[in-house]
């Protein structure tokens, strides 16, 4: 059953080529991750997917229908979230205040106290925090807030950019739990991209390697030694 | 050596092709048929130098600046009453015309100095704005609202101007030749490039040790003793200086002659001046809708010309065309 | 008594001015605080709200209220199409923007003086008459101007806070990347707010109007002030411009009573330069 489906997806910033005819394809409640190291293209592949970047040829399905270089609101509504590294959190408002914004889409509105539940228990620190300004959270809760946020669109698929990133090693095992509850809770698709191979990989249920804008590896978790990760990285 | 034979051909007709303007400008007024165009052709001049003026803190440095027309102003009115007031000759009066603007200039961009763009914008803005609502008040010099009426004319040893257009005319030309000049130089100058990498990239430049508040106030100081001079020219030449010298009218026609030029291409400042002030003075006498056609213009030009004339004329001619008319930074 | 009586007045007159002041610039702040639009022809709308309200009462017989309500309809409406068509396309250039809002400024100046002659109008008072507060006689108008001010202030607050769209606005104005990924149109939000912020200026011209009389010069006049007033309250802000409105209100309040209206412009350009140099972004500027 296939969720998101991607084809030949080539992008390019001015003149510089980012992703090689990317083509790979999701299925229902699975989660994917994409390793690789910084500038290869990871951001790109899911800026693009989500319509924050233009793709200059390829083709990007979800659910059957063709969101290739749709406005970004337009994606969400399709029902594909995308929480970024730079997580975009609304600082000037409170924590209760950029959840229920997470439910801004009508759909996602009738659903709101029920998410809202769900989010402050994946994440009670957040409750806790709840009246808090944004720009008071510490890096692990902001990271928390990111994905709860995207939690409250109601999406079924999420596509997280570099959740551990800059997170103690408590943290991040955090994030990871609270992403795989998530899946079970919802069973929703969930594209994760990182750079820490080792923690993310439990997560996974399939992995690629991208590497100068292509895959140069893809295959299920157990098929990701240290020998093929390290010839990628470096 | 053929690269050789097509540079030599180039610059021999960008010889020829300066010297017949040069030469067109200065029997142009014994041939003019009209006072009319001859006036035209004056106003051309000095505002074409004002623009280029603009151009260069606009265009070239980025600076988001509206404030030019305060130092026209100041220049206009400092010839006048040093003049009138302080028994200054109206030649030493123009310099003067140059320096206090420039004093204004510099304090200006000690102020925007560490500013964000917008606020450069509102502060210059509300110079611009200011300046003549203080000469409309400060009646006791400047004559206040009705405008400082004792321009001197000017005069070389004994022969005095007097009325006749065509001694202001060369006055005009060669003070805004030499300006013109100084601007260019600036431009091809390090200080000209070192305006554009601060526009361009403003860490990168940094990063290499260019001196950006240096430079920001430089622009300011060198626009606005320019268009200080530019304005004093103005106001002997018209016979006197009023507040509506800050009118939105010349800050739009004083725009769509940069725009029209090209923001940051030297040459085209003067260019399109040249082309609005003829559209201006062809529509004189429809007060209200003269309003409106300005302003459709300057949103016409946003939209139709990005890169402005001499965009326009180096897409259209080639090469040599645009090679010709030169000066991209 | 006469100090206290003369003390009373500018303080009252204060304190009114202010929040109207306050009301004039909002417009401005908001349509740069969401959209990162400078707004030039903010005078333009100003003076318009005016006329077109003057309009529908004079010419029209319309009664006040509904006039007021039909010009800013107007305005709005105007205002959304504006954006839409003139904006958008030229969004990403600062420069081009200004440029665009200088010419809809001389158009609209220029429709102005073609379409209302010249000489300078006066609008009725919303209600006529004086009344009297603390010792001090103040026109009706006045005292209605300052609590339909404080009654938009409110309403505004409450729109902001509350409604969904208002916390999608403030959204948009925090992070527009941020607004866009949980769904929220942005082009829509950047449209919806200039006009709002156009209409909200207009009202402060209908407001000001019979303490002010209406002209193209008004027009100047409000956009250098509203100038004044968002950058010593900082760009952005909106509680920064209204402090600042109450405390140039007070200067201007203070400034003409004591020593001469001339000084009231030289002596808020002098009070912005000296906070501008203590606090570059102005008192509570976050751009």
């Amino acid at each position: 059953m296939m969720s998101l489906k991607v084809d030949n997806l080539n992008v390019f910033y001015g003149q510089i080529q980012v992703t090689r005819n990317i083509s790979f394809d999701l299925s229902r409640g699975e989660i994917v991750c994409i390793f690789g190291s910084n500038g290869h293209g990871k951001s790109t592949l899911l800026k693009s997917i989500c319509g924050l970047v233009k793709a200059s040829s390829g083709k990007i399905t979800y659910e059957g229908t063709d969101i290739t270089n749709c406005k970004v609101h337009e994606v969400v509504k399709q029902g594909i979230v995308y929480i970024p590294e730079d997580r975009n959190l609304f600082n000037g408002m409170t924590v209760i205040e950029n959840l229920k914004l997470g439910a801004y889409l009508p759909k996602a509105r009738r659903k709101e106290e029920e998410n809202l539940h769900s989010v402050f228990n994946l994440f009670p620190r957040l409750r806790e925090r709840k009246q808090q300004v944004v720009s008071t959270l510490s890096g692990g809760e902001l990271r928390m807030l990111a994905v709860g946020r995207g939690f409250m669109t109601d999406a079924d698929c999420l596509l997280i950019d570099e959740p551990s990133i800059g997170l103690s090693p408590l943290v991040k095992t955090e994030t990871y739990n609270a992403i795989q509850k998530i899946k079970e809770v919802r069973n929703c698709t969930i594209l994760l991209v990182e750079q820490d191979v080792k923690e993310a990989k439990r997560l996974a249920d399939r992995a690629f390697l991208l590497k100068h804008g292509e895959f140069v590896f893809e295959g299920p978790k157990e098929a990701l030694d240290e020998e093929t990760v390290r010839r990628a990285f470096l | 050596m053929v690269h050789d034979d097509a540079a030599k051909n180039i610059r021999y007709i960008r010889f020829f092709v300066v010297g017949t303007i040069i030469a067109l400008f200065i029997g142009f007024p014994f041939v003019c048929p009209s006072p009319y165009i001859l006036h035209i052709l004056i106003l051309c001049i000095i505002w074409s130098i004002v623009a280029s003026a603009w151009n260069l803190i606009l265009g070239y440095a980025g600076i988001v600046s509206f404030g030019q027309l305060a130092f026209f102003i100041i220049g206009a009115y400092t010839v006048g009453i040093m003049h009138k007031y302080f028994d200054v000759s109206p030649w030493i009066g123009m310099i003067l015309a140059g320096i206090f603007p420039a004093i204004v200039g510099f304090c200006l961009g000690c102020v925007c100095l560490r500013l964000r763009g917008i606020y450069v914008l509102l502060i210059t803005l509300a110079l611009q704005e200011i300046v003549p609502v203080f000469i409309k008040w400060q009646t006791s010099y400047t004559g206040g609202a009705v405008g400082f009426t004792d321009m001197p004319a000017l005069s070389i040893g004994s022969y005095s101007f007097g009325m006749n257009a065509v001694p202001y005319y060369f006055t005009a030309l060669i003070i805004a030749a030499i300006l013109g000049f100084i601007i260019y130089k600036v431009i091809k100058s390090s200080i000209g490039l070192a305006f554009v990498a601060l526009r361009d990239s403003e860490d990168f430049a940094k990063s290499l040790g260019v001196n950006e508040y240096k430079y920001k106030v430089l622009v300011f100081v060198i626009s606005a003793f320019i268009t200080g001079i530019m304005g004093s020219v103005y106001g002997l030449y018209i016979g006197f200086a009023a507040p509506s010298l800050c009118g939105w009218e010349y800050v739009i026609i004083l725009l769509v002659a940069v725009f029209l030029g090209g923001e940051g291409r030297f040459p085209g400042a003067i260019i399109g001046t040249f082309f609005i002030i003829s559209a201006n003075e062809l529509l004189q006498g429809t007060s209200e809708l003269r309003e409106v056609a300005l302003g459709v213009t300057i949103i016409a030009v946003v939209y139709l010309l990005p890169g402005g004339l001499i965009g326009v004329i180096s897409k259209l001619g080639g090469k040599i065309t645009g090679s010709l008319l030169g000066s991209r930074a | 008594m006469d100090f206290l009586n003369s003390l009373a007045v500018t303080l009252i007159s204060a304190i009114i001015l202010g929040t109207i002041y306050g009301l004039m610039s909002l417009g401005l702040t908001l349509i740069y605080g969401i959209g990162n639009i400078f707004n030039f022809a903010h005078g333009a709308f100003f003076i318009w709200g005016a006329y077109l309200t003057w309009f529908f009462t004079t010419k029209l017989h319309i009664n006040m209220l509904l006039a007021i309500i039909l010009a800013l309809l107007l305005l709005f409406l105007f205002g959304l199409i504006w954006e839409r068509l003139a904006l958008k396309p030229k969004r990403q250039n600062f420069v081009n923007i200004v440029t665009i809002g200088l010419g809809l400024m001389m158009i609209m100046d220029g429709m102005a003086h073609y379409c209302f002659d010249p000489t300078i109008k006066a609008l009725p008072p919303i209600i006529a008459g004086n009344v009297n507060l603390f010792f001090v006689t103040r026109s009706m108008n006045e005292i209605v101007n300052f609590f339909v001010a404080l009654a938009i202030l409110i309403v505004l607050w409450l729109f902001f806070a509350k409604t969904r769209t208002g916390m999608a606005i403030r959204a948009v104005s925090e992070d527009n990347i941020g607004a866009s990924i949980i769904g929220i149109g942005i082009d829509k939000i950047y449209t919806l707010s200039f006009g709002i912020g156009v209409a909200l200026t207009g009202l402060s011209g209908v407001l000001l109007a019979p303490q002010v009389y209406i002209s193209t010069a008004a027009g100047g006049d409000a956009l250098l002030k509203a100038i004044i007033i968002v950058i010593l309250g900082g760009l952005g802000s909106v509680k920064g411009s209204m402090y600042a409105a109450i405390i140039l209100g007070i200067m201007e309040s203070a400034i003409s009573m004591y020593v001469g209206m001339f000084w009231v412009l030289p002596s808020w350009f002098f009070i912005m330069l000296i906070i501008l140099a203590i606090r570059p972004r102005g008192l509570y500027g976050t751009r």
